[in-house]
């Protein structure tokens, strides 16, 4: 029985850079745990190898720290192979990460786009590889071939077999099937999929390590793949873990009727507690879409900073606010003239126009009203 | 809808108070802090509320810290009663009722304030349509002009929409100037601008560096296979000098394992010889040879002395020179001496003769002179003389021609002739000293053969040959071991040689090598310019390598951070989206109030203008006609007896301040129509005329008897002259 993690796409040292600088540093910090983590897993579950199907790194964003980080963790997981596929976003070329750094000599890389093997005889278990030197690969790895070899034959690959015009070594189903491999290690694809079978072959994505964006939301990790042999017949078993502690997660919350920024709040609370997706365990960063008719001019700032202990680092306001709408709808000066003619705006669908309209009234009886308007309005 | 009764029960420093008002026309009148005011602020209180905390805190008991009171009101017919009480905490309670005591649904219901239900009017217009402070209340830093101004442009004398306009172009210039040059925004742009360069410089320099860290990648890869294969030919060629080496070191061990064993072989053979108690030597062999050479030496000298010592005389002249020869078969050198001597006397005889003659010869003429007889004698002496002379000179000449033919080397006869003497001399000197010597050669030749058997009988021998035989035998034996020691010896020293050339460091390695280690497996030829070379190529690959790590330290590498300046750019492109959105509002709020602006002077604005003229004029007994906007927005006044446009500085502060009363009465019509709306006046006839304030009076007891009701709240005893007592409520 052979125990292997599948790993890929962990963009180390992404830039995170919708966010300030201090978490862009935190955040890739956390990124390198969460590999450590998965690295840890692998000890304990006596994984002969580590397969990582590309984009290790986050292309040109790759730093000192982070090289040294995977020297000395490679060399103290030394009993582990690590076997890496270069991905669009890490090609293997000059200047890259792969060619300018030593690593220990459990690391194996795969440096050349055409189809290569590695062989340890001694847990019998071949790896085949190729991996990118471009940001582009336009041809199908393994078309026409036919893995032959005795033991465990394995497929370490960057690819994007959804799309057959794409430019990311696209593996059509009938190379899969014709490949005659015993699974199919995959990356490029962040979503994680179940496991597939074509043939004889088993394959899927481990979607990325962790995600880094509400983009890439819900649980993530790897798959462990235990392959097994008896009376001839192989056996591949796959099995979904996680490591990553957070989770990206969009909710929606209705503010109607709340007529007070506490009151708001309060309901906000409230149905982050009672959302029974969340499983403890799991810090869980969420964006809040906010909607509902509101009888006050929603803080978000205020919001987002009162908020900010329960992971909720974005928020969409799609709420309906009509200030002092009674009274000065029923205005008879420019005031009430101004509020009319942004009335229609400040009911549109588009948040980003009601948002604009809401701003030109403020701003706009602030300025009636004598007071000096200024940025901060 | 108008106010029945005012029930007040704890409000400011009213309590427990009750004011009945009439559907008209209300007075209201008391002396200063009677109440009039707070009452004002009861009713606003009874159908709003409190606005703020500040607004609470001036109107709430100070004993009791609350405010409650009722309106009974007056509403489409029916009867109503407001109650709004605010206790201690701040908690506000609201109630209308009926008169039957049951709440009224359809204003709980349509969750308005009671001022919203029943005035149809919010909070915030209250101020600015049916309470009518004193002129300018609204805006008292702007002064009546202005508010009138307000009025008439905006509808709300509070407003003021230029400053309004121009407050928010200062928003918009402040974010962006015309033409999209300077202000905030381009400010950001001009920031990320500069950020994005910092970006690709920072690539730059990290793509930079990312290429000399590979090449040093490379480079040190190449070095690293240099070093290997330095490393391999020092082996090798350590190997092969250890090898080398061993070899040496073998052979010297055999080559002294073998001079030991010649020189033990050479002990034993002398100790062989040595049995007789003498082992002749080499220098003993050699003396006897020497010896034996001297005996011949001798023997030869001996025979050869005596032969000389028996030689004839024709065997001792063969030694003579050839040309001495013949000069002595003449004769005895005695005789040639006496010839020669003879020669010498006739010489001299002969110049003893000649001079006798000449002295005869020269007596003659002397004589000849002195004697002629003596000439014949002397002519005779001189004949004969002369004639002797010749004769002897002749002869001797004949001799002398004689002896040169004979002499030698052109030398004299004195010269032959000494040397035929010494020629005989040393012939009997040599004679003696031949013998002398062949008797000295005799008696060292009995010596030496004396001391040639003392060593022949040394050795037991009885002949030299056998003594030579024997040592030849022992000799050749001892030179061929001495040879071959010789010879082991030369070999030693050429080893010695060779093993000089390398280093006791090379020798200690050498010998630490094992034969297994020894087993070269690299077979090429290893030389020292080939390690040279290969020293010279690492020298210069790490020269190399130190330029490059030198140039990846000071390219600033470690200080440069590409996200860090990309989380600067995002967050400068948010404060650009955010400024850019807020231009786009603020420039949306300023069309709105282009709009609204257009929208009120197409509507109040003309309506306030005409009616307020209307009152204006009637309360001025027709002096002016309107009020009015110029289109620079500055008010005018138009007069009746010129119809001439009057600038609002003209006017009186009576006449300005009834013109504002004039347009707040204006908007209150405006805002009643279609429903009855109090009218509130608080103390804000007071700086009318008499005259004035007569007009202002009757224009508003004519309000109040079209259905509006009007609460005018005086200090002043003016108007209840005006008024009469019956519309006078004293407080």
């Amino acid at each position: 029985m052979l125990k292997l993690l599948h790993l890929a796409d962990l963009h180390l040292d992404s830039p995170f850079k919708n966010l300030s600088y201090t978490k862009s540093v935190r955040l890739r910090a956390l990124q390198r745990e969460v590999f450590s983590s998965a690295l840890k897993f692998a000890r304990q579950q006596d994984c002969a190898a580590v397969l990582i199907s590309g984009d290790l790194f986050d292309s040109e964003f790759y730093t000192s720290d982070t090289v040294t980080f995977l020297q000395n963790v490679f060399a103290e997981y030394s009993d582990i192979r690590f076997i890496i596929s270069p991905g669009n976003h890490d090609p293997y070329r000059h200047g890259s990460p792969y060619k300018v750094s030593r690593f220990s000599d459990n690391v194996y890389i795969f440096t050349d786009e055409e189809l290569s093997c590695l062989v340890f005889p001694e847990i019998s278990l071949n790896v085949y590889g190729y991996a990118f030197t471009s940001p582009s690969y336009s041809k199908d790895p393994i078309e026409d071939f036919t893995a032959e070899s005795s033991g465990f034959n394995v497929l370490c690959a960057h690819s994007d077999i959804d799309s057959p015009l794409g430019s990311y070594a696209y593996i059509s189903p009938a190379s899969i099937e014709n490949s005659r491999l015993d699974y199919i290690a995959l990356g490029h694809i962040h979503t994680k999929t179940a496991i597939m079978k074509k043939g004889s072959t088993c394959y899927a994505y481990s979607g990325c390590i962790a995600g880094r964006d509400f983009s890439e939301y819900g649980e993530k990790g790897g798959i462990l793949v235990t392959l097994s042999e008896q009376n001839g017949e192989k056996d591949v078993k796959a099995e979904r873990v996680t490591f990553c502690p957070w989770v990206y997660k969009t909710e929606s919350v209705s503010l109607e009727g709340a007529s007070s920024q506490t009151q708001a709040e309060a309901v906000i609370r409230q149905s982050l507690s009672d959302d029974r997706a969340r499983k403890a365990g799991y810090e869980y960063i969420t964006r809040l879409t906010l909607s509902g008719n509101l009888g006050f001019e929603l803080d978000e700032k205020l919001l987002l900073s009162r908020l900010s202990e329960l992971a909720v680092t974005e928020i969409e306001n799609s709420t309906f606010y009509f200030p002092d709408e009674k009274e000065l709808l029923n205005d008879y000066s420019v005031k009430g003239q101004f509020y009319k003619k942004l009335h229609s705006l400040l009911s549109s669908d588009d948040p980003a126009v009601r948002k604009r309209a809401l701003t030109a009234l403020r701003l706009g009886l602030k300025a009636l009203s004598g007071s000096d308007v200024t940025i901060d309005d | 809808m108008y106010i029945k009764r005012l029930i007040i029960d704890d409000f400011g420093a009213l309590q427990q108070r009750n004011v009945t008002l009439s559907e008209g026309f209300n007075l209201i009148t008391g002396s200063n802090e009677s109440g009039k005011s707070t009452l004002c602020a009861f009713i606003k209180y009874v159908f709003y509320g409190f606005n703020d905390s500040k607004e609470r805190q001036r109107h709430v008991n100070f004993k009791t810290m609350c405010a409650s009171g009722a309106l009974e009101i007056e509403f489409n017919g029916d009867e109503y009663l407001i109650f709004r009480k605010d206790g201690e905490k701040g908690k506000s309670k609201v109630t209308v009722t009926r008169p039957d005591g049951s709440e009224f649904e359809d204003w709980k219901q349509s969750a308005l304030t009671p001022g919203e239900y029943f005035l149809g009017i919010p909070e915030k217009l209250y101020s600015r349509s049916i309470y009518v402070s004193q002129s300018g209340g609204a805006a008292p830093d702007e002064g009546t002009a202005t508010a009138i101004s307000n009025l008439l442009i905006s509808g709300d004398e509070g407003v003021n929409l230029r400053k309004a306009n121009a407050k928010l172009d200062d928003l918009r210039k402040e974010l962006q100037f015309k033409r999209g040059r300077g202000g905030l925004i381009h400010d950001t742009e001009d920031r990320i601008a500069a950020l994005k360069e910092d970006y690709e410089s920072a690539l730059d320099v990290k793509k930079k560096c990312e290429s000399i860290a590979s090449e040093i990648v490379d480079t040190e890869e190449h070095l690293t296979e240099l070093k290997n294969e330095l490393l391999r030919a020092q082996t090798t060629l350590e190997k092969t000098k250890a090898v080398k080496i061993r070899g040496y070191l073998q052979e010297d061990g055999r080559l002294r394992n073998e001079a030991e064993r010649l020189s033990s072989e050479i002990s034993v053979l002398v100790e062989r010889n040595t049995h007789l108690g003498f082992c002749p030597d080499d220098e003993y062999v050699a003396k006897i040879k020497s010896i034996e050479s001297e005996i011949s030496l001798r023997e030869q000298t001996c025979d050869g002395l005596k032969k000389r010592l028996l030689e004839s005389e024709d065997e001792r002249n063969a030694r003579i020179p050839k040309e001495y020869r013949q000069f002595l078969a003449l004769g005895k050198t005695a005789g040639i001496r006496a010839s020669v001597n003879a020669f010498s006397q006739k010489t001299k005889r002969f110049l003893i003769l000649a001079c006798v003659c000449y002295l005869i010869t020269v007596g003659f003429f002397a004589a000849m002179f002195f004697t002629p007889v003596f000439i014949p004698l002397t002519v005779v002496a001189l004949f004969s003389g002369n004639v002797f002379a010749y004769f002897a000179y002749a002869t001797d000449k004949k001799r002398k021609a004689y002896l040169r033919s004979l002499s030698p080397d052109g030398l004299s006869c004195e010269e032959v002739c000494a040397a035929c003497e010494e020629y005989e001399n040393s012939r009997a000197r040599e004679t003696t000293t031949i013998s002398k010597a062949y008797n000295d050669e005799l008696e060292h030749l009995a010596k030496k053969h004396d001391e040639l058997e003392a060593m022949l009988r040394r050795w037991n021998k009885t002949s030299a040959e056998e003594v030579k035989a024997d040592y030849a035998a022992f000799s050749e034996e001892k030179t061929s071991l001495y040879q071959a020691l010789s010879d082991i010896g030369n070999a030693l020293n050429v080893n010695s040689a060779h093993l000089s050339a390398f280093s006791e460091v090379e020798k200690e390695r050498a010998a630490a090598f094992t034969e297994e280690k020894l087993n070269l497996t690299d077979r090429r030829s290893v030389s020292e310019d080939v390690i040279h070379g290969l020293k010279h190529s690492i020298s210069a690959l790490e020269d190399q390598l130190h330029a490059l790590r030198i140039s990846l330290a000071s390219s600033g590498f470690d200080s440069v951070d590409p996200i860090k300046t990309l989380c600067q750019i995002e967050e400068e492109k948010k404060r650009h989206s955010e400024l850019t959105e807020t231009f786009d509002a603020v420039n949306l709020a300023i069309s709105a109030l282009a709009e609204a602006e257009t929208a009120v002077r197409e509507t109040v604005s003309p309506y306030l203008s005409r009616e307020s003229g209307k009152l204006f004029c009637s309360v001025t007994e027709g002096r002016y006609s309107s009020l009015l906007l110029d289109p620079s927005l500055n008010l005018k006044y138009r007069t009746t007896e010129h119809s001439a446009l009057v600038s609002d500085e003209y006017l009186s502060g009576g006449s300005a301040d009834l013109a504002w009363l004039c347009l707040r009465l204006a908007l209150h019509k405006k805002l009643s129509e279609g429903r009855a709306v109090p009218l509130i006046l608080d103390e804000c006839l007071v700086y009318f005329d008499d005259v004035r304030l007569s007009k202002i009076l009757s224009l508003l007891i004519s309000l109040a008897s079209e259905g509006t009701q009007v609460l005018l709240f005086s200090a002043s005893a003016r108007e209840k002259t005006l008024t009469g007592e019956e519309n006078t409520i004293e407080l």
